[in-house]
């Protein structure tokens, strides 16, 4: 009971500091607003990533057909390239210095005369074998020039299948999980600003005379913030539904999932309030916690495969200490692979404990400090 | 009325190699105003929050009623309230709202908190500030709720941390009256290092130094352990370093005298001092010795202070 008072009493007083309690609640929403603008338009369909430039210096005809081809090419409806055709090449290998091109296909000028004599024609494709839009572009060119090639209807060389339907969404959709794991993660610094406020404000001890100290406080600071959380990922979803977000699986479940990842922010907070003196070192401490914790996780990008060892089939791996990895892995389960909690039980069971973990120690570490 | 309601048994405590207090032991007997004096530094406010229980001490222990409150009941501690020299109060909320807060904490049901609130905003006038925050008040105000604070629970002891520091003349004057009624009901711990204010108003008087309690008894008899009468303060024109022979000139007159302030100043302490000026002046002249300025007040804690420790309160 003691704890709902401070829950109220906390939430009070982030009210009342509006600039703060607004960007803490939308900042989930800002960010997947952000994600929709930037990755969102789905008109264009993939071709607003894949920009090929082409490069043709065939002397006869089939060159150009070959450039009407990839032209032509749709993936779910949508064309698949942009294709800008020149006739200076080193323009084209500019583009792809400058990252406004995915791939660059160079046509030989012997293409239609070997194609004519059926020789074998070497086409040069070129582009940054690190960035996913040259990985994407060189996987679907293989198609189309089979295709061109004269490959019977529905005999193409590569079949694309994606796991739970994946294949219809686009990156806005995928990008989902993340953001949002990162915009409620963000309310360790609200945490750690309260706490630390507390602390070196002496209200702290005004509790701790009343006997109720650190424990009563965090307790309180948890059920405000978990409250805090359910209303952030309401909005955030409300504003992913509104801009086309197609959940595949249950939205309660995954609001759950963001209600536990506010914990993990509150004992970050916790910690970051331990060792802090005043608002801009708490602000900074839970910063340096924070990133690891968003940024190693898998939630604005994907990690490396770094096998340390197997446990029943299972790689585990380095981010495997951060809950936030498995809250990722979760959201993406539920939200993309419309998976229920039972699929998903490793992850939940994970992200429980290591949450309990990092709040565990927040709780320690802040009431050390205390004594 | 000599029930002992607050007791300090042998306390220690340490900050490395910096000894805080050193077995500290003094009972404060119910009802009235027991001052707490001591210098900065003295180990005041390390031994007041061991008195409420914020502190542990390294040693010894402190009694409630007879009863321990390191670690102990929530009730026991809840005997104390404590008023802390920096305000401390939340800055969003109401006046209040952080009464009824702190209310609910010590346990009280929301009613009975709002219900002593509303009582406690009109005993330090700030009723009609009921409903601004905190932040916005003026510096005389947040200390009037900071001590309101510490009441709400209707603790019987009150613990009040150099109430009066950064107080204006009107506002301390306030704060003096409300500890004065305060003490009718309850009894007050009021820690200062300013030996008139707790002249004023404590009834028993402790001094602490260097972390150890040197005396503990009523301003009266320790005053009185001084020296009978007024103390007499005679500038002079040029200092002087004989302090042994003025002693020894003025013991003739059965009169205390010594050299202070580098040989600037002859302080004297005898009865009567008015009455036997002339005599104490000519005594002076014949000895040779120029005067300056010369003033006369009664004996105060600080000459027992000074006594004590051979040196003023804020050297």
């Amino acid at each position: 009971m003691k704890a709902v008072r401070v829950a109220w009493k906390t939430l009070r007083e982030m009210w009342r500091e509006p600039q703060i309690f607004w960007l803490l609640m939308l900042f989930p929403a800002l960010l997947v607003g952000i994600y929709y603008l930037g990755y969102g338009n789905t008109d264009q369909g993939m071709s607003q990533f894949l920009t090929l430039w082409v490069c043709n210096r065939d002397a006869g005809l089939r060159g150009g057909e070959l450039v009407q081809a990839f032209r032509g090419a749709t993936y779910e409806g949508a064309p698949l390239y942009q294709v800008r055709e020149t006739e200076d090449c080193a323009a084209g290998e500019r583009a792809l210095l400058d990252m406004r091109a995915a791939a660059m296909l160079t046509i030989p000028e012997d293409f239609s005369a070997r194609l004519g004599r059926g020789e074998q024609a070497q086409l040069d494709w070129q582009g940054d074998a690190q960035a996913d839009t040259y990985v994407f572009a060189y996987s679907f060119a293989g198609s189309v020039i089979q295709r061109f090639l004269g490959q019977p209807e529905g005999a193409e060389p590569l079949v694309y299948e994606f796991v739970g339907g994946t294949g219809g969404l686009n990156d806005f959709q995928v990008g989902v999980p993340g953001v949002m794991v990162f915009g409620v993660l963000l309310g360790a610094l609200a945490v750690a600003l309260v706490l630390s406020r507390e602390r070196v404000n002496g209200t702290l001890q005004r509790l701790r005379l009343a006997g109720k100290g650190a424990g009563n406080l965090i307790g309180g600071l948890v059920l405000a913030n978990m409250l805090l959380g359910i209303v952030q990922s309401a909005a955030a979803f409300g504003l992913a539904l509104a801009c086309g977000f197609n959940s595949q699986g249950s939205l309660w479940l995954a609001g759950a999932v963001v209600a536990v990842v506010s914990l993990t922010a509150t004992g970050l907070g916790a910690a970051a309030a331990a060792f802090s003196k005043n608002d801009g070192e708490a602000s900074l401490i839970a910063t340096g916690l924070f990133a690891p914790f968003v940024f190693l996780s898998g939630a604005v990008f994907p990690m490396p495969v770094a096998r340390l060892f197997e446990v029943g089939g299972r790689v585990i791996q380095p981010y495997d200490i951060f809950p936030t990895a498995h809250a990722t892995n979760a959201l993406k389960r539920i939200l993309i692979y419309g998976e229920g909690a039972g699929a998903a039980v490793y992850e939940l069971a994970m992200l429980a404990l290591l949450t309990a973990g990092v709040l565990g120690i927040g709780v320690w570490l802040y009431r050390r400090v205390m004594r | 009325m000599n029930n002992v309601v607050l007791e300090a048994k042998g306390l220690n405590k340490r900050y490395g190699n910096l000894t805080a207090v050193q077995d500290l032991s003094m009972q404060v007997l119910e009802g009235g105003v027991f001052g707490f004096l001591g210098p900065n530094g003295a180990g005041k406010t390390t031994s007041i929050h061991m008195l409420c229980g914020l502190l542990s001490p390294d040693a010894g222990e402190v009694l409630v009623r007879g009863k321990r409150i390191a670690n102990g009941d929530p009730a026991v501690r809840a005997r104390v309230g404590m008023c802390p020299q920096k305000i401390v109060v939340w800055e969003r909320l109401t006046c209040l709202e952080q009464l009824v807060f702190i209310g609910e904490m010590y346990g009280l049901s929301p009613s009975l908190a709002r219900q002593r609130s509303e009582q406690l905003l009109k005993d330090v006038d700030l009723t009609e500030r009921r409903n601004q925050l905190a932040k916005t008040l003026s510096g005389g105000m947040q200390r009037r709720l900071n001590l309101a604070l510490a009441l709400v629970h209707d603790p019987e002891i009150v613990v009040l941390d150099e109430p009066e520091a950064g107080l204006d003349p009107q506002t301390r004057i306030q704060v003096r009256e409300f500890i004065r009624s305060l003490a009718r009901r309850k009894t007050v711990v009021l820690t200062t290092h300013d030996m008139e204010e707790a002249d004023r108003v404590s009834d028993r008087v402790a001094i602490i130094d260097h972390g150890r309690l040197l005396v503990l008894d009523t301003p009266e008899r320790l005053k009185r352990q001084v020296g009978e009468g007024d103390t007499v303060e005679i500038r002079l024109v040029e200092a002087r370093a004989d302090g042994q022979v003025l002693a020894e000139s003025f013991a003739a007159l059965n009169v205390e005298a010594g050299l202070e302030d580098g040989g600037q100043i002859v302080k004297i302490r005898a009865l009567n001092a008015v009455g036997r000026l002339p005599e104490l002046l000519g005594k002076l002249e014949s000895l040779g010795v120029p005067v300056g300025e010369v003033s006369i007040r009664p004996n105060s804690l600080e000459d027992v202070f000074i006594q004590l420790t051979g040196r003023r309160l804020r050297e």
